[in-house]
């Protein structure tokens, strides 16, 4: 029966080894950043927030190139983007405009009407005189040769129109040279490129900046530095990895020392360690195969919960090892309700991680809870039939069980007066109050990457090199590409009437560059009435009508040919405006705006667009979700209560099994206060971690301790549990990872007090911790 | 940007027209026949070589969408180190002030600077008139080809078609008109068939062209 036990389990192993060894080629890993943005798909900051960062802006990536001599830093730049252009993998690479990209971009705008650009407002005779006026002196100044060959097709020059407003929007931090964009001082030139891979496959852009690192030494004399999402993905895949090899080799050490101090049995190490690994290893393939792609925070966050899952094992080992006379089966019979009421009550807590909202803390709640249910079922199915028939425990578990015995006997010799106890939970709630009302909130995390490291470094240079940023957009989304351009036509004329009473210092003007069909219609008929006008201002100022044939024959047509969003996309216009009007399945226009001060005012004046200070929405966005974390807490603990009270049957149990997870958060959270950390959403969720691990505590300190030496035996599983826990996650609050080290210093803290409030208890139960089996 | 510089250099030109000479004005067929080429301009431009050079000039441009010519009038002051300013007077102020590097243009509180094309042929072109006043014959030849009418001793003309196919599409040619050592008209004839005619007069070189007047030419450049 135990050989066939013994066989069965090495079967699954081997089997899901067999699986995960084939499937491990395809794993696919992710840094994605856009993960940990909330995907509440009513909200639409959250929508915006998501789009902006999966679009065109996000995706490039800024090379900025610089040596001594400006000649040879222009070849350079010319050379860079001859070699990148012939990658497979690169789908643009481009810095300024040349003399040919000019020539096509001419080309394009003069088939167009003359009137597309042009509002129906310029067809005045006040503004036709203005116009032809300004003709007249462009004749004769420096233009005069190239506007010669465009006006008499188009003498209003409304295809001026939108190369104008491409120019201001550029502003003067940049000059754009025969083709090369350089900084004023000509001591940076710059390349823009962007991938077909995207910007968060790390693979990828290692491969990609190798590229860029191999052209550099070839090109001695250059220094090369770069901004973009590309670096961040690459040094976040570096820290991660870092972090889960740091996490897993330090902490597997760990355990295997305190295995081997308290068991004294390299079998049992051995044994010990497959329910990790088999939940491990189950929940990778089973996130592989949910989402399609496992990010790396979730493999650094399940390294850690390695500890976690050895738990279970824990406490059934210190049960077994201290009670060697009774047979491994029946121990794990005896310890099974409460390592699965414990793993239920974890589940729970990872339940309300998992509704958060936040995609990537979605899928580190799947794998935790497939892990967790996949060691739990390993330990009371694979465990037993391993132990070994006869066993002497070392010396050191015995003496550790006497310690914690006598501690406990100590412990429980009073018996606390009523009072006591009210005055204890008076002191622990008004430490609560107190902890709430001096904790400050903080919604701006950064939960993937440090602020600090080169990549940081360069980017940040790199980028205040091209100008002022832009902190904040008009979005406008609608149904169709026309609804889009008619929205984007009056969110500008509300924009540049905002400009005028200076809630804004300037904007991207598109609805110059991209006016609607409709819109296009009414330039025209209000052209073809202005005919007559025109013709009359013209004799006035001396023009010769004749001399515009182009223009008369081009308003006489039926109707005039339309310009779309499709046409504008596959223009020599489309890398201008590519950033502004991203092709996304929802028609969406991005417009830049500089020098906002209020986005709620300028909300009242630009009703057509929705104002967005991108950091200022992920800001509301986490608190939203902070929110609903507190509120799945909440009622996560309260399931969590009921469980237990439908378990137990007791209210003095249920307070004894919640006791340490709860007093464990209140002095966490106090701890974190006290040290000045700001907290934010993952120390939150963090703390659902401890209310889930406490919980497990109590209810294992609850379960056994039908006598002294067994609450002994419990404590000492505690122990051992809060050990191992402590020491990878730990770890883990070592991370240079914002994110990483919340969740470990949290989780650590947390684990701490709880296993010191265990203690706590029984010295507040007094005599009284001991409890018949009748009871 | 080689549009700019183009067409700013047809500015900074700008004089030209032996029409506009009148009784001492060139001879009516002095371009005419086969020009002389390489080094036989050596001595023309060994005499346009020059430290400072300011002139007063009148301009007439003829465009063929317009009745009547646009005319203009002003000062254009040169220096070998500085470079070239053309400051309109009539009929609205503008100065242009170009470089080796760039270009100003000042027109009323407006100023623009536009720093010129890094293409070799282009920059050649916005800077044919200061660097003919150089003397430095072997940098126009890399972008134009260059004929001599006449000789050094009396009228002389030299002309300059551009090699390069774009900047054919915009400009045929350039004339620089002169008379022993001074260059007194220019010519620019576009693609378009319309033509620039602008004559100096009041033509001082080097000493006579006082510090004072250079500096409020081209003011900190």
């Amino acid at each position: 029966m135990r050989w066939r036990a013994r066989a069965a389990t090495l079967a699954v192993v081997v089997l899901t080894g067999i699986v995960f060894a084939f499937a491990a080629p395809h794993f696919k890993f992710s840094t994605k950043i856009t993960e940990f943005l909330p995907d509440d798909k009513e909200n639409r900051g959250a929508q915006i927030a998501a789009l902006l960062a999966e679009s065109e802006l996000s995706k490039v990536m800024v090379i900025d190139l610089s040596m001594p001599d400006p000649e040879k830093l222009a070849a350079a730049v010319t050379a860079l983007q001859a070699h990148l252009k012939a990658l497979p993998d690169v789908a643009m690479a481009r810095s300024g405009f040349t003399d040919a990209d000019l020539g096509t971009m001419m080309t394009f705008l003069g088939v167009l009407p003359p009137t597309t650009f042009l509002p129906a407002s310029a067809y005045t005779e006040e503004s036709i005189r203005t116009r032809l006026g300004d003709l007249r002196e462009q004749l004769g100044g420096p233009m005069g040769v190239m506007i010669r060959k465009t006006a008499p097709r188009d003498p209003l020059a409304g295809m001026w129109e939108p190369l104008q407003a491409l120019r201001a929007s550029q502003g003067n931090a940049l000059l754009d040279e025969d083709g090369v964009i350089w900084t004023p001082d000509h001591a940076h030139a710059f390349v823009f490129v962007e991938t077909k891979s995207s910007s968060f496959d790390s693979d990828a852009q290692r491969a990609f900046r190798q590229v860029l690192d191999d052209w550099v030494a070839a090109n001695p004399g250059v220094t090369m530095q770069t901004a973009g999402a590309a670096q961040f993905a690459i040094a976040s895949e570096a820290q991660i990895k870092g972090d889960v090899n740091r996490i897993g080799i330090i902490s597997t050490i760990g355990i295997l020392v305190i295995f081997l101090a308290l068991f004294g049995s390299v079998r049992m190490i051995l044994v010990g360690f497959v329910p990790m690994i088999f939940g491990s290893a189950v929940a990778v393939l089973a996130c592989q195969l949910i989402f399609g792609e496992i990010h790396g925070i979730t493999i650094a966050f399940g390294t850690s919960l390695l500890g976690v899952g050895l738990d279970y094992v824990e406490h059934y080992y210190a049960h077994f090892v201290l009670t060697p006379e009774v047979p491994a089966k029946t121990t794990m019979k005896l310890v099974a309700p409460s390592i699965v009421l414990g793993a239920i009550t974890t589940i729970i807590g990872f339940v309300g991680l998992g509704a958060a909202g936040l995609g990537g803390l979605r899928q580190m709640a799947v794998f935790s809870v497939i892990a967790i249910v996949a060691s739990l079922a390993s330990t009371i199915l694979m465990v037993p039939p391993w132990m070994p028939a006869t066993y002497k425990p070392p010396r050191t578990l015995g003496a550790v069980d006497r310690a914690v015995f006598r501690l406990m006997k100590a412990l429980t010799r009073r018996t606390w007066s009523k009072a006591s106890h009210i005055a204890i939970a008076v002191v622990a709630i008004g430490i609560t109050v107190a902890g709430v009302r001096v904790a400050r909130f903080s919604d701006n995390v950064n939960m993937l990457v440090s602020d600090k490291g080169p990549h940081v470094v360069q980017d940040t240079a790199v980028r205040s090199r091209l100008g002022p940023e832009s902190t904040t957009y008009g979005v406008i989304t609608a149904g169709t590409d026309e609804a889009l351009l008619e929205l984007i036509g009056k969110a500008t004329d509300q924009l540049a009437a905002a400009q005028k009473a200076g809630a804004l210092t300037s904007f991207v003007p598109l609805g110059r560059i991209l006016p609607s069909a409709a819109e296009q219609v009414v330039r025209f008929h209000a052209a073809r009435a202005a005919l007559p006008i025109t013709r009359k201002v013209m004799e006035e100022l001396d023009f010769v009508p004749e001399q515009f044939a182009d223009y008369w024959a081009a308003l006489n047509a039926p109707a005039p040919k339309i310009l779309s969003l499709g046409e504008i996309r596959s223009s020599p216009l489309a890398p201008l405006l590519a950033a502004w009007v991203p092709a996304q399945t929802t028609p969406i226009a991005l417009i830049p705006l500089v020098g906002v001060t209020d986005v709620a005012a300028l909300q009242k004046l630009v009703p057509d667009a929705t104002i967005v200070a991108p950091q200022q929405t992920i800001v509301d966005l986490f608190r939203g979700v902070r929110i609903r974390t507190v509120i799945a807490s909440l009622l996560g603990l309260a399931t969590i209560l009921l469980l237990l009270l439908a378990r137990y049957r007791s209210p003095r149990k249920v307070v004894v099994a919640v006791a340490p997870a709860i007093l464990a958060c209140v002095a966490a959270v106090g701890t974190m206060v006290a040290m000045g950390i700001s907290l934010n959403i993952l120390h939150v969720m963090s703390l659902l971690l401890v209310v889930s691990l406490g919980v497990d505590f109590g209810i294992f300190f609850v379960d056994t301790n039908t006598s002294l030496e067994e609450a002994a035996r419990t404590m000492v599983s505690i122990i051992t549990a809060s050990l191992t826990t402590i020491l990878s996650f730990g770890l883990l609050g070592l991370s240079s990872s914002p994110g990483l080290a919340a969740i470990g210093v949290t989780v650590t803290l947390g684990v701490t007090y709880s296993l010191l409030t265990c203690f706590l208890m029984a010295s507040l139960a007094g005599p009284k911790l001991v409890m018949p089996e009748a009871e | 940007m080689f549009l700019r510089a183009l067409l700013i250099a047809v500015v900074v030109f700008g004089p030209g027209g032996p029409g506009a000479a009148a009784a001492d004005g060139p001879p009516p067929t002095l371009v005419s026949g086969t020009p002389a080429t390489g080094k036989k301009l050596d001595p023309v431009f060994k005499l346009l070589e020059q430290q400072r050079f300011a002139c007063k000039f009148t301009e007439e441009k003829h465009v063929a969408l317009l009745a009547r010519p646009l005319k203009s009038s002003g000062t254009i002051t040169f220096d070998r180190d500085k470079g070239i300013a053309r400051a309109v007077t009539a009929p609205k102020p503008q100065l242009v002030v170009l470089t080796k590097t760039s270009l100003k243009l000042v027109k009323g509180k407006t100023v623009e600077e536009i720093p010129l094309s890094k293409s070799k042929d282009l920059k050649a072109f916005a800077m044919i008139f200061p660097t003919t006043l150089r003397g430095d014959r072997a940098e126009l030849e890399k972008s134009f080809d260059i004929g001599l009418y006449g000789s050094e001793g009396a009228w002389w003309a030299l002309t300059f078609s551009p090699k390069d196919a774009a900047l054919q599409k915009f400009v045929k040619s350039v004339t620089v008109f002169g008379n022993k050592t001074d260059v007194v008209a220019m010519r620019i004839v576009e693609a378009s068939g319309d033509s620039s005619d602008t004559q100096l007069t009041d033509v001082r070189r080097n000493k006579d062209v006082p510090d004072t007047e250079i500096a409020a030419a081209f003011g900190a450049n």
